[in-house]
């Protein structure tokens, strides 16, 4: 087994979510008392937050290349970075250190084709569905992706910053989600990408009338699944 | 702020406990976005969990060495050992790894004593309830707290739950009621408190299965990792 290397605590709440994700996984495919071998940095969300929200993203690769190449000596076979907006950096980190680095618009794409559908809606923060780096790597994959109107990224940016990654679940915030998610089913989405790690605390299967694909599981599990190859 | 070196998977359920408390309390105190620097070096507790049954204690204590040095090295300030068990290791990997080492049995001593208490009762694995080298010599030792623990057939129960349940991630009602009336001779025998000493316990006892106060050795040991991460100088 692989020592799987997560860059993680953006946010620590999703972060959480990977490491039992993986572990379950891991218990459940070895039995007995295996669990996965993770080795872990976790950052203080306020930095790479606000290098984000400021577009430094020169700046937000190099945090995340310096935490890729202590997981390298620490040992990981695999890295994953835990959140979906920094994979606007992926490529630069994928090639600042020699170990595979699983996307997660490749991981979910596959699973969205194989469901047979290939029209889907993006929702995640206002990075991930308003600029080109995560809907062309999805569009690459064969996908046809559209995001929500204005207003509505609008209100989902907010729930994910203000609400989701404080560990915050307003019923309020389930109800918006649901309703935009059937707006987007009306126009025409035959699935909907969950493309931020925090959603999957406001909406499930029962929210939607079309598949959710939740990012966060199928890239943990595209990690086990390279872990134990 | 520090960074926090978590020695953890052992098992990985009560490692998610420490990683989710000390990011929430850390979020309360320092507000906005913050949460905490923190590295994680997670075992696959098989390996572990077969040198602890095989009695391969040296061998087990050189894997948690060997995992401390690599948190020292990736630039860890002070290590946590996410088990009361294996701080049978906590010496020699503050020495072999050059750190220091925050050890589980002092926020629980300092708890112990500030709730008024002297004699309290010990649940934990069975290496952890019979051996000074975990817990035991440090509370009475430093702390001058007098332990009490369940009789050898109880004690291989308790074991027995720990292992071949909580950390396989199954709670049992009737194993629950095991627990509270082993706390119940404990508390007969004079126990003012019981101190939770295995960092799966929590997930099965809750503070109404005793009449008296439950010490949670996961809990206290990750709000003391968010003030060393905070004020130790």
């Amino acid at each position: 087994m692989k020592t799987i290397g997560l860059i993680g605590g953006m946010s620590w709440e999703s972060t959480a979510i990977y490491y039992s994700l993986i572990n379950r996984e891991v218990q459940k495919r070895l039995g007995g008392l295996h669990s996965a071998k993770i080795a872990m940095i976790s950052l203080d969300f306020a930095e790479p937050a606000e290098l984000a929200r400021t577009a430094q993203w020169d700046a937000l690769a190099g945090l995340l290349i310096d935490a890729a190449k202590k997981l390298e000596y620490a040992g990981a076979g695999v890295l994953l970075i835990c959140a979906n907006t920094a994979h606007r950096v992926a490529d630069r980190v994928e090639q600042a250190v020699p170990l595979p680095l699983p996307h997660i618009c490749d991981c979910t794409a596959r699973q969205v084709l194989a469901e047979g559908c290939t029209r889907v809606a993006l929702l995640g923060t206002r990075y991930t569905m308003e600029e080109d780096f995560y809907k062309d790597r999805l569009r690459a994959n064969g996908l046809d992706v559209f995001v929500p109107d204005a207003a509505d990224r609008a209100a989902i940016h907010r729930m994910i910053l203000d609400e989701l990654v404080l560990g915050k679940i307003e019923p309020e915030s389930c109800r918006t989600c649901r309703e935009i998610i059937a707006r987007q089913v009306a126009d025409g989405a035959q699935g909907i990408v969950l493309g931020c790690t925090e959603l999957p605390m406001l909406v499930n299967a029962e929210d939607s009338a079309v598949p959710l694909f939740d990012t966060t599981a199928l890239h943990a599990l595209a990690a086990v699944d390279l872990a134990l190859s | 702020m520090k960074t926090i070196g978590l020695i953890g998977g052992m098992s990985w359920e009560s490692t998610t406990t420490y990683y989710s408390l000390i990011n929430r309390v850390m979020q309360k105190r320092l507000g906005g976005m913050h949460s905490a620097r923190i590295l994680l070096h997670s075992f696959d507790f098989d390996d572990i969990a077969t040198l602890q049954h095989a009695g391969q204690w040296a061998e087990a204590q050189s894997c948690l060495v060997a995992a401390g040095v690599g948190l020292a090295r990736a630039g860890a300030d002070f290590l946590v050992i996410c088990t009361n068990t294996m701080h049978i290791a906590a010496r020699a990997i503050e020495k072999g790894a050059d750190i220091s080492v925050l050890h589980i049995a002092d926020p629980l001593g300092n708890a112990i004593c500030s709730a008024g208490l002297k004699r309290v009762g010990l649940l934990g694995t069975r290496f952890t309830m019979e051996k000074e080298e975990v817990l035991r010599g440090r509370l009475t030792d430093k702390y001058g707290l007098s332990l009490l623990a369940p009789e050898s057939e109880e004690a291989r129960e308790v074991n027995r739950i720990i292992y071949d349940e909580l950390v396989r991630g199954k709670f049992l009602d009737r194993s629950r009621a095991r627990c509270c009336s082993i706390i119940a001779g404990l508390v007969a025998q004079g126990a003012q408190g019981i101190i939770l000493g295995c960092t799966e316990l929590p997930l099965l006892i809750k503070p109404e299965d005793s009449t008296v106060p439950l010490f949670d050795t996961t809990t206290l040991h990750a709000l003391a990792a968010v003030d060393w991460a905070l004020e130790r100088p």
